[in-house]
Formats: structure tokens, sequence, C-alpha cells
């Protein structure tokens, strides 16, 4: 009885588990044993018994703690690397894999979509320009099919008209990317920190320049490394090109944390004549809207900031949802969720090649090597070339940036951050990085000729 | 009134003689005039001279059938009128051609503008700094040059700028031609003549006229907001197509010249033919009195002297006070005679040359000043001195509040003077932020100040859309509302920043295009540091005080001037303008996308996204 009613669950089990299994090693992920420990419920006596003489903890010494070295197992090799699964890695990762590149994805959390889900920043803002008197789209390509199939999810984005600004839903976009990335058979490395870059023993001998092989990732079983033919750093925070060495500037910006409040269809701003404050923007979702918040301007890479930001953020964000609820007519408005992921918007920026700058960019300036059109908050001014240089690190090789971090001006990294751009950007660095896989040149020798091409044939905007 | 009427009887006659020299010539137009004028100028003394140069045009009127010298005159003539027509081309070659170079070019020629840009230190040789550079730089030179010869042959050849350059002066005179032919003289539509040519009418509008061009010149204040300068005939010709007001006076002008006479307009209303009467007539006099007094010194005899009937006959209408009316007034030859006899205030040194005068006309009724013709002519002064205060005062009310002025522009009162409304400024601004419409701000100010106390009641209706609609309307015109305009007049240019026009960094145009100075013609660096504006910044509009994304006012600002400090109260970063940076050319108000529109999830079809929302960033006159 119990034995067959186990047997039962166990069968029902291995046969959920095994098409899961199935699905995931499709994807690369392929943890075969675990998943056979698992179903067979034995992992506490097969699974890995480490006597503990094997770890390498820091030392305490004279000068402080000291890491000492150890060999790093190797986990994956691979023809593009994409660290960071936000906007733009995840377009990265998309667009280098359908262009044939073997491509591996890591994300810190376990999820993809960075700001724009986990950091509710669900508003798709700034992918309008004016072309005279006419508003253009100059987002399209991979960025362009995203919204199109959250437009065919339910709940899946809202203000979609021609020249809006829409506003996607975060758990929605989730769904997609996991969908798109595993369509586009990309291997992936959640829970992942990249922590290192991997720097080959030569210089480049063409440049001189040091040439970066891989990175070095922090999983719950220490640092795993992944070697690439070519690097993408989409983490935002330049967390591979500032160990590669790659010169780059740190920048200060506003952290908020933004929030989504529900039950709003159940307000009734006429009871007490007089709207609440904080009521943010609309969400494809009915009720439901999302409040952003500018927060302090202060170093998004200091552990000590964040921490504390998000001590006082949550503290405020509790207070303004307290006075939504006693506004009158807003009683039933609840806090839904804060977002997982602090709301950092602007922190370290490569020196590029090339870098964009705010005024050449308002006067159209055209770039030989563009590989993008961005474009502009509130579409009020005219969209803005992407030179492919503004993705290049000056001083080391085979590592492209993407999304808020490639080369720009304070004032334009403003306008560089936003989702839309950052899927421009990375669209542009995932077919840049496959097209040198494929020639076997150094990222910054690539053919721009046959990016753009590529790009084009992805259907990506290049302003023609 | 019966009185009047028998002056203007008996002037008639008198006209007739000192015409008929004229008459031969046959001349029509003033240049003919001129060529009549002229040898008798070399050859007789200039007393000669100053029977009006266009007198003829009315004489002749009746003597056109017998044209006895018509080739001699007819070259000469054909000159003339190609030289004048040319003027009048380059005038309104701007609107033909769209070179606003030979506009300006044109417009200075005019001796008032030439004069009032001298006394302002602006235009006369634009530095190469500031004007255009190059060829065009050059022909501006060249031009002021050119205004400078024309305004000092003003000085000593009567009415030379009306006779020879003035645009509108040819165009009435073609006007007026056209009459002619079209219509014998018994079919003259009106005999206004006598209207016009009254004492008390020339009075009370030389009164006027020479009253505020005078406040003008002297003293920067403007008359109803509508400084003398604005009738400056190329003011006039230069904006006729984009201003109600100027075509308005310029069929006035037309219509005068067709239905009674062209030198109604130049002897009433013009104000620069005034100027150029009071310049000539100034200086002969200065000129006359030395000759005279060195005469009478040779001879040791009195003026009455045979030498010297002339002059005195000369001087009469002018020797009188140099008011501006008389001045004016006694430009028509048939109030000659009257005017001087009844000065309101004694001209002392004139005053019994001036009754001794050698007018052939039956001076007696002219020469009875009797004390109640003292107290009409006084009376009819007084009214017209009281009109320019009355309406001075009024618009002063009107007009207290401070519109935004170009960079450069000097002061409001002084601006308003010297400003010549001709519009060169709107034309060339390129973000058309520089305007003169004003477009029924009195109604809307009062709608504005409704909303703005209804959004101090704090009161955004969620539940009823199309209120808040309206309501953004009215408040974003508000950003400029603060102008309110004259009926009587055009405004003064002015920045309409409210449909999202702004002035740009690096442009000095309207300073360079200005004939007049009202303007002062900056340099780029001078440009950047005008206080055209103050920024003023309302949180409760700003999308970040409602916890949305925006950076827009801080990255459009061109002077760096806004920075978002973090704000612990409002738990917000939000833009702080700094003073000393902004110059208040609004950019950033042209940018701001305004307070946020509360999007119902209910009804999303009811939003309006592209709804004027009221701004974040407002604009206020610096004080």
């Amino acid at each position: 009885m119990f034995l067959s009613e186990l047997n039962r669950r166990d069968w029902l089990k291995s046969l959920g588990l095994g098409a899961s299994a199935a699905a995931l090693g499709a994807v690369g992920l392929a943890p075969r044993d675990a998943a056979a420990d698992f179903v067979t419920q034995k992992d506490k006596t097969t699974g890995k018994l480490l006597d503990g003489s094997q770890a390498v903890p820091c030392k305490l010494g004279e000068g402080g703690v000291v890491r000492p070295s150890a060999v790093v197992p190797t986990i994956s090799e691979t023809d593009v690397l994409v660290v960071g699964g936000g906007p733009a890695g995840c377009v990265a990762a998309i667009s280098a894999a359908r262009a044939g590149a073997k491509t591996t994805l890591v994300e810190r959390y376990g999820h993809f979509g960075g700001l724009a889900t986990g950091g509710l920043v669900v508003h798709i803002l700034g992918h309008w320009t004016k072309e005279g008197d006419k508003k253009v789209q100059a987002t399209q390509g991979i960025g362009e099919e995203m919204m199109k199939r959250l437009e065919d999810l339910p709940q899946g984005i809202v203000n979609r008209e021609f020249g809006r600004n829409p506003t996607l839903d975060a758990e929605a976009y989730k769904y997609l990317l996991v969908e798109m990335i595993t369509e586009a058979n990309i291997e992936v490395f959640l829970h992942s920190w990249a922590i290192d870059a991997i720097i080959d023993d030569e210089p480049s001998p063409e440049t001189g320049n040091p040439v970066v092989r891989g990175v070095v990732i922090q999983t719950k079983l220490g640092p795993k490394a992944i070697l690439a033919k070519q690097v993408i750093d989409a983490t935002g925070d330049g967390d591979v090109f500032v160990p590669a060495g790659a010169a780059h500037t740190q920048r200060m910006y506003n952290i908020g944390l933004p929030y989504r409040i529900g039950n709003l269809d159940r307000a009734k701003p006429e009871k007490g004549g007089k709207r609440a404050r904080f009521l943010g923007d609309v969400t494809p979702v009915p009720g439901v809207r999302w409040v952003n918040m500018t927060g302090p301007s202060l170093d998004g890479v200091d552990v000590k900031v964040l921490s504390e930001l998000e001590l006082k953020h949550r503290k405020q964000i509790w207070k303004q949802v307290q006075e939504t609820r006693s506004t009158p007519g807003y009683e039933d408005v609840y806090l839904m969720e804060t977002a997982p992921q602090i709301g950092v918007r602007v922190t370290r920026v490569i020196e590029g090649v090339a870098t964009l700058k705010l005024d050449e960019a308002r006067a159209g300036k055209k770039f030989d090597d563009c590989v993008g059109i961005g474009g502009a908050w509130h579409g009020d001014h005219i969209g803005w070339q992407i030179p492919f240089g503004a993705l290049v690190p000056k001083n080391v090789e085979n590592i492209l940036t993407a999304g808020r971090s490639i080369s720009g001006e304070p004032l334009m990294s403003d306008v560089i951050r936003v989702i839309p751009n950052c899927w421009v950007s990375g669209h542009a660095a995932g077919a840049a990085a496959a097209v040198a896989v494929q020639d076997g040149t150094l990222a910054r020798a690539v053919s721009i000729p046959k990016v753009r091409a590529l790009l084009k044939e992805q259907k990506a905007y290049l302003g023609e | 009134m019966k009185r009047s009427k028998k002056p203007l009887k008996s002037a008639r006659p008198n006209a007739a003689p000192p015409l008929k020299p004229l008459e031969p010539l046959n001349s029509l137009q003033p240049t003919k005039t001129l060529e009549a004028v002229k040898p008798s100028k070399t050859t007789q003394t200039p007393a000669s001279t100053l029977p009006q140069p266009f007198e003829p045009a009315k004489s002749t009127a009746s003597t056109l059938p017998q044209s006895p010298s018509k080739r001699r005159v007819s070259l000469r003539r054909l000159g003339v009128w190609a030289f004048r027509f040319a003027f009048l081309a380059a005038t309104l070659g701007a609107f033909v051609g769209g070179s606003l170079e030979i506009a300006r070019a044109a417009a200075q020629t005019s001796p008032l503008v030439f004069l009032v840009a001298l006394a302002s230190g602006a235009a006369p040789f634009p530095n190469a700094t500031t004007a255009a550079s190059g060829s065009v730089g050059v022909f501006l030179v060249g031009a002021s040059i050119f205004s400078a010869i024309v305004f000092a042959l003003t000085l000593f050849k009567r009415r030379f700028y009306c006779r020879f350059v003035c645009p509108l002066g040819t165009a009435v005179d073609a006007a007026a031609l056209l009459r002619r032919r079209l219509f014998p003289r018994r079919f003259r539509f009106l005999r206004t003549g006598f209207v016009v040519r009254s004492p008390g009418f020339a009075l009370f509008f030389g009164t006027l006229t020479l009253g505020s061009l005078a406040l003008s010149l002297l003293f920067g204040v403007s008359f109803a907001g509508r400084s003398a300068l604005e009738l400056d005939p190329t003011a006039l010709l230069s904006r006729w197509t984009l201003d109600f007001p100027a075509f308005g006076v310029l069929s006035g002008v037309f219509l005068t010249a067709f239905v009674a006479s062209p030198l109604f307009w130049r002897f009433h209303v013009c104000p620069c033919g005034a100027l150029q009467d009071v310049c000539f007539f100034g200086l002969r006099r200065f000129f006359r009195r030395r000759v005279a007094a060195k005469i009478a010194k040779f001879n040791k005899t009195d003026k009455t002297d045979a030498s010297l009937p002339p002059p005195t006959q000369a001087t009469a209408p002018v020797d009188g006070k140099p008011t501006d009316a008389t001045e004016r007034t006694g430009l028509s030859r048939q109030i000659a005679p009257t005017f001087p006899a009844q000065k309101p205030t004694p001209a002392p040194v004139d005053a019994e040359t001036t009754d001794a005068t050698g007018k052939t006309a039956p001076a007696s009724p002219l020469e009875a000043p009797t004390r109640r013709r003292f107290l009409r002519t006084l009376a009819v002064f007084g009214l017209a001195v009281a009109t320019l205060g009355a309406v001075r005062r009024w618009s002063a009310r009107v007009l207290a509040a401070t519109p935004f002025r170009p960079p450069g522009a000097l002061p409001e009162d002084a601006f308003l003077a010297r400003c010549a409304r001709c519009g060169r400024c709107v034309d060339v601004c390129p973000t058309q932020v520089l305007r003169f419409d004003a477009p029924s701000d009195a109604v809307k100010t009062a709608k504005i100040d409704a909303t703005e106390t209804a959004e101090s009641s704090e009161n955004a209706d969620v539940a009823n859309d199309e209120p808040t609609a309206d309501a953004s309307v009215e408040t974003a015109v508000k950003v400029d509302a603060t102008v309110k305009t004259s009926p009587l007049s055009r405004p003064a240019p002015r920045l309409v920043f409210d449909d999202g026009a702004f002035c740009e960094k690096d442009c000095v145009a309207c300073g360079t295009a200005c004939p007049t100075g009202a303007i002062s013609p900056l340099t780029l660096d001078a440009k950047k540091r005008f206080k055209i504006a103050t920024v003023e910044f309302k949180i409760e509009r700003c999308l970040i005080y409602y916890q949305q994304e925006c950076a827009i006012c801080r990255r459009e600002c061109p002077f760096e001037a806004i920075d978002f400090v973090w704000n612990e109260e409002e738990y917000a970063s939000l833009p702080v303008v700094d003073g000393e940076k902004c110059v208040g050319c609004g950019r950033c108000v042209a940018f701001c996308p305004g307070e946020p529109i509360f999007q119902e999830f209910t009804d999303p079809d009811k939003f309006d996204a592209d709804a004027p929302r009221p701004k974040a960033l407002v604009l206020r006159p610096t004080d």
C-alpha cells in the first residue's frame, strides 16, 4: 500500500522531472546526476562528501586578509559569453546565438530581465525619435520582437500604441525571456556572480593589449571559470571589464527602489476629491500600478551604500503606501511587492574607442561604424547613432560592453541607460561578438559591414 | 467755426501765386517738384524753396492738361522714379526675396530710424563681431554710410528723404498719380482739404505725433506702447503683411492719398516727415539767423530791407516757437500764415517778423490774434497734450506687466520707444520664439487666474478627465501669460515660450537684425550672460515629485544650470535651478513634460497622452 503509493508518486515525479530534465538538457544545463539522485532520494549518500581538506580559505595575515591562490575549475567553454542577464545581456545573447555562435549567459539572480523585471522598472522609456516632424521607432530588432511577443501574452504589455511609451509586466517579461533564451539554445548560469576576468598570458600581438579569455563566476560551489572567445560585459556595473583592467569612469547616480501597488481598480478617488501622490504609473495588470523612486545620487557599487539604501527605501515605501492608503478613496490599496533588485541607474562606464556626447547626439552626428540608433525620452529629439567604438574599451581586447556602461559622457549616460537603448546596444554587441568569433578576429577589429549586415538581418534599425 | 473757414478760403487764392513758377513743369510728382526747386534754389535765395515741394502735386492736378516742357523733364523724372522704386522694391524685397539684410539697410535709410539708432549707439556701423561678416557685413556698413549721407542731405535739402528715398512716399505718390490719371479733377472724391488744413486739426495731430516722437527720442517713453517710430514708413512697410495695425495704417495712408491728398500722411502723420522738418528748419533757422545777423550788421539796416524779405517769409512759419506742432503745420503752405500768428507761446525773437510776414495773403483775419482765437488754439493744443498724457497713463497701466524681451533689449520703456515694430527680429529668429502675437491674452490671463486658484486648492480631479485637460491647456499658457497688450497697438516683439519655443544659446540674430537699436547687437558671449527671464520650479507639477522618471530639464539646459539635489523631505532628487547660470532661455520649459496625467486603468481610451500639461518649470520676468 504505502510502497505502491510511493512508487506511483515516484513514477509521476520521475515522469515530470524527466521531462523537465530533458528540457534542461536541451538548454545545456544537464545536471543529470543530481536529477537522478533527487529522483531516487539518494542524494545524501551519493552526493560529494568533502572532508574539508581541499578548502582554501582566506587568511588573516600581517597586511590584512589574503586570498591564497587556487586553481579555478572550468565549467564551460563557449564562443560568446554574455555576463549579465538584463535587457542588454539577454538581447546580446539571443543575437549571438541566433547568428550561430555557441553562447553562454551568466546572471546573478534567478531570473532574466535585470532592472526591467527584478528592478520593477517596467517602463519602456525612449524608443521613439523624431525624424523631421514624424515619430520613428528607433528600437527594432530583438527589442521590438520582445515587445511584440509580450503583446501576444495576456497582460504582457500596455500602451503599445504608436508614439507611446509602453509599460510591460515584469512577470510576463521574465517568462518571455526564459522562452526566448531557451529557444535560442543558450547555455545559462543563473545565481552566478561574475567576480573576475580571465586574461590571457600573452598580450594581443596586434595591439599589445591584454586579451580577455573568460570570466570567473562565484557559485555556491565556489568560483568557477567559463572560457570564451568573446566576452560581453552586460552587467551594467562593469563587473568584468573593471577586473580586466579596462579604462573606465565611475559615476554616482540616483539609486531608488520601485514597487508595485495593487487594488487600484477599487480606488474611489472621487470620494476624497483628491488624488493620492504616490500612484506611479499604469501597468498591464488592471488595478496594479508601479511606483518609481529617484533616490539620492550615490555610488551604486558600494555595498555599504546599497545596504543602507535598501533599509531606508523600504521604510520609505512602507510610509508612502500608508500615505496612499490614508487618502480617502484609496483605503484598499496595498503594497504588492518591492523590487527585489535595487534600482541602480548608472555606475561604471567604460572609456571606449568612441564616446557618445549629448551635443553630438542632438546634432545627429553620423558614425561610420554605426551599429544602432538610440531613442530619446519622450521622443523629443532625433535619433542618435551608436558607434561600435562606444562598446569597445580602449585598452583591453575581446571584451565588449552593452547596456548602461557603454562609453558616453555623464549626461549622455542618462539617455543611454534606459531599457530600449540597452536592447539596441546589446543587440549590437551580440552581433559583433558573433561575427568576431566567426572571423576569428579581435572584437576591436570586427568587420563593421558584416556586423551591420547581421543586424539588419535580425531586423535592427540602423537609420536607413 | 466761421472763422476757421475764412482763412481757408483765403488761403486758397493765396496758394496759387507761389505755385505758378512750377506749373510749366507740369510736375505731378515730387520728382518734378524737386527739379523745379533745385534750379530755383541755386539761383535764388533759399527762401524760394520753402514753398512746398509737394504742393505742386496739387496744383499740377489742375494744370495737368497743359504740359509744355514734358520731354525736357521726362528723362530726369524717369531717373528719379527709377531710384525711388528701387528703394520701394528693396524694402518690400524682404518679403519677396527674403533678404533681411537688404530690408534692414532700407530701413536704416529712414532719417528717423537712423537718428534713433545713432542715439542708442547701436546700429550705424555694425561692428564685425556682431553683424554678419564678409560681403554681407560690407554691404551693411555700406548701407550705413549711405543712410548717413541721406540723413545729411535731409538736413540741407528739405524733405530730401520724403522726396527721393522714402519707399512709402513713392508708393503714396504712385497712388495719387493713379488717382489723377483715373479720375478727372472734379471727381475727387472728397474735399477734405479744408479739414486737413484747418489749424486745429494740424495742431492736434502735430502735437500727438511730434509729442510722442519727442517723448520717444528724448525720454525713451513710448506712447501707448506704440512709439512714433512705429509709424516710420520703412517700419510700416516692412511689416504690412504680418501686422493688422500696420496694414490698417497703410490702408489709411493710401486711402487718404487716393481720396484726398498724398500730403496728408506726409505732413500730418508721418513722424519721419516731421523729423525731417524739425531738422531742416532747425538747421535752416540757425543759419538764416546768422546770415541775417551778418547782413543786418553789414547794412546796419532793418531786416525788412529789400534784400531780406524772402528770408523773413521763409522763416516765418518756423521761427515761431519751435513747438513741434507749429513747425509741422508750418510746412503746409496754406497753413503757414495762420500759425505763426497764433503761437500760444510768444516767440521772442522773430515774433515781430512773423507778424510782419510779407504774406501776400490777406493776413487780416489771421493776423487778428484775437483772444478767442488764441484761446481756441490753446484749447486744441491742450486737448492734444491731455490725450497724449491720458493714453500714456492708460498704456502704462495696461502694459504694467513686463513681457519677456529678446536678449539685448533695452530696458522696457526705452525698448518700447525705440522699437519700430518692424518685425525683422521676428523674421530672423531661428526658433520662432520671438513673436508679435499676443493671442487675446487678457482673456487667457483671466482663465489662468481662475485655474491658479483652483489649483491652489489642491484638487487635481481624477474622476473627471475633461476638466483636467482643459485646465492643463490654460496653465500651459500661463507660462507666458503675463503679457497684456494695448488694443491701440501691436505689441513690441516678445519671447513667447508657451508652445515649446525657446531662445537658442548660440544666436544673436535678433540684435543683429534690429535697425533701431531697441535690441542691442550683443556679442555671443554677452548674449549668453543676458538674463531674459527667471525660471521658477513648481514642485507639485514635477514628475519626480510623483516618483516618476525624468531628467529632461537637466539634460536640455544648455547652461548646465539645473542639477538634481536630494530632498530628504520629499524623498526625491528634485531639479534645482542655479540662478547664476540660468539666463531664462526657456529650453528647460520647452522640454519639461509637465505634471503626470493619471492614466485611468478602467478606461484607457479616455487617456490623452499628448494633452498639454502644466509645466513644472515656469518662466517669470526678471525683476
